[in-house]
């Protein structure tokens, strides 16, 4: 079966609509969301509805949990003052936009989706704050899947596409407890994979252009496609709709708006 | 002797100042740029790089009548009137210059058409390689100067918008110079040209400001075209740390460096 895993949507609704075309042209079987429908982006409602409307699987992200449970995000989750004020009026700005139905649905979405031996998250599945980096220390990648109890982890969140594999590893631990003799423990951990589907609307990777991926469940193989849309279109509604205009400035050159965790360990402890 | 040093924005002048007193080397140095009294960012960078350089304020045009001794530069800003300082310059000269017709220099591009600063100079120097264009003097660009005295930025953020102000997201920049002091403590010095690679910060050798708001020159000057002054001084105040955070910042810095006070037992 080929799987089409897509995030970080943000409110632009070009980028989606182009990444739901491709995804049809690219025939695949089924759809996942791994959150972060709105927030920074001019048109959440309408990617709320359009998800819906398709029935596409779909986990909560921070910015769907701050939309419903009101900003929550620590300020050590980002990088810089400049980086939170602007975090904080596109929630403020979001959250006076989001019609009740918007909310209610967002509010709804579960942490985790599991299928078979495939593991769904926003961010991690520790909180959907978390960042899973491709240099986060391999033991602690590994610890991030295990906890899953499947083999291969979708995430999103860092809006930079990356698919890591965590070869079958033998771990050795040694114990010792105060009343005891030194215990060497070994565990064998069989093959994982982490894999990073990027952002739909609001890319990193230096381009404007739509992020997501698909995976064949037999054969194993991730696609990483990268979709050119009309980002104008969205750069035009961000300014339009009163959403600062260095938003639409970034957007444009796929430089993201602002988050990003300096410490890949890091978990909101709020 | 008096050096008069002019040409278009961010070609060198100052940097041709610096290499002419490493070069020299003079006992009595001294400094001045008229016009500049709102922000002298050159003039305050300059005595840092130079403590024995003397630097005079602007106003204090009258003092370059006072001594014979050493030699004086005269940075004369590139939107300064070149006909507006004549009277200046012939008085000074008449006192003190065996050589007039070599001490006036003009900073140019490489290849650089024909300008104002061609007839005023009696000698030209090759500066940056800067993409003046040929209406410069009909349509010259917009300086905006931002006074930042006691405000403390929290370097990221700086960062931040220094990347976005060279890339172009507040306007077209040539030419961005600045000193601005930054929560560890520290004043930084930028310094960005357009066409050089020249993006990042210089800490100065200014001492550590930990108590309270610095109370020293700080601010940022920006020359370009279409620039969004409104944009740039909100951007600029998202990135500056609040009293509290300030306090909060400094208080750590001071802890860390186990700043108290020395007991000398005698």
């Amino acid at each position: 079966m080929k799987i089409a895993v897509m995030s970080c949507i943000h409110g632009n609704y070009e980028a989606l609509d182009a990444v739901l075309q491709d995804i049809e042209q690219q025939k695949a079987d089924k759809i996942y969301c791994l959150g972060d429908l709105v927030g920074y982006g001019p048109f959440p409602n309408a990617v709320v509805e359009q998800i819906r409307s398709l029935d596409i699987p779909t986990v909560q992200g921070c910015w769907d949990e701050d939309i419903v449970e009101g900003l929550n995000a620590c300020e050590c989750s980002y990088p810089s003052l400049i980086a939170e004020r602007r975090g904080h009026l596109a929630h403020e700005w979001t959250n006076q936009n989001v019609h009740p139905e918007t909310r209610e649905y967002l509010a709804q979405l579960p942490l985790t989706l599991k299928e078979d031996n495939l593991c769904f998250v926003h961010g991690s599945p520790h909180s959907n704050h978390e960042y899973l980096l491709p240099e986060m220390n391999a033991f602690a990648a590994l610890e991030r899947v295990l906890t899953t109890e499947t083999d291969v982890l979708f995430c999103g969140h860092t809006h930079i596409p990356y698919a890591r594999l965590l070869n079958s590893e033998t771990l050795q631990v040694k114990v010792k407890q105060p009343t005891e003799e030194v215990q060497e423990l070994i565990f064998s951990a069989p093959l994982k994979r982490i894999i990073n589907v990027g952002s739909v609307g609001e890319p990193r990777h230096g381009r404007p252009n739509a992020t997501y991926v698909l995976y064949d469940t037999d054969s194993q193989a991730v696609t990483l496609r990268e979709v050119e849309y009309d980002y104008q279109k969205t750069c035009a509604a961000i300014i339009e709709k009163g959403l600062p205009a260095i938003f639409a400035w970034r957007l444009a050159r796929g430089l993201e708006f602002a988050e990003k965790a300096e410490d890949a360990s890091h978990v909101c402890e709020r | 002797m008096l050096v008069a040093v002019s040409g278009p924005p961010g070609v060198g002048k100052t940097h041709w100042i610096a290499q002419h007193l490493r070069q020299h080397n003079p006992e009595n140095a001294r400094y001045l740029s008229p016009k500049t009294e709102t922000l002298p960012l050159d003039a305050a960078w300059l005595g840092t790089e130079f403590p024995s350089l003397r630097v005079l304020q602007p106003g204090q045009e009258a003092q370059l009548l006072d001594s014979l001794e050493g030699i004086t530069y005269l940075e004369l800003p590139w939107y300064l009137d070149l006909a507006g300082i004549e009277p200046l310059l012939q008085q000074t000269e008449c006192v003190r210059v065996a050589s007039p017709e070599e001490n006036r220099v003009a900073i140019l591009p490489p290849n650089s058409p024909e300008t104002p600063w061609h007839n005023w100079a009696n000698q030209t120097h090759s500066g940056n390689p800067l993409p003046l264009p040929p209406d410069f003097h009909a349509s010259p660009p917009q300086v905006h100067r931002s006074q930042l005295n006691g405000q403390v930025f929290d370097f990221a953020s700086l960062a931040v918008f220094w990347y976005e102000l060279l890339q172009g997201a507040y306007g077209e920049v040539i030419r961005a110079k600045g000193i601005l002091e930054i929560a560890s403590g520290e004043a930084v010095y930028g310094d960005f040209v357009q066409g050089q690679i020249n993006e990042e910060f210089a800490a100065l050798d200014w001492p550590q400001w930990l108590q309270g708001r610095p109370q020293r020159l700080s601010g940022l000057e920006i020359c370009g075209y279409q620039l969004q002054r409104e944009a740039i001084v909100q951007t600029l105040d998202d990135c500056c740390l609040s009293d509290e955070q300030l306090h909060h910042y400094q208080q750590q810095i001071r802890a860390s460096l186990d700043l108290e006070p020395e007991v000398t037992v005698v």
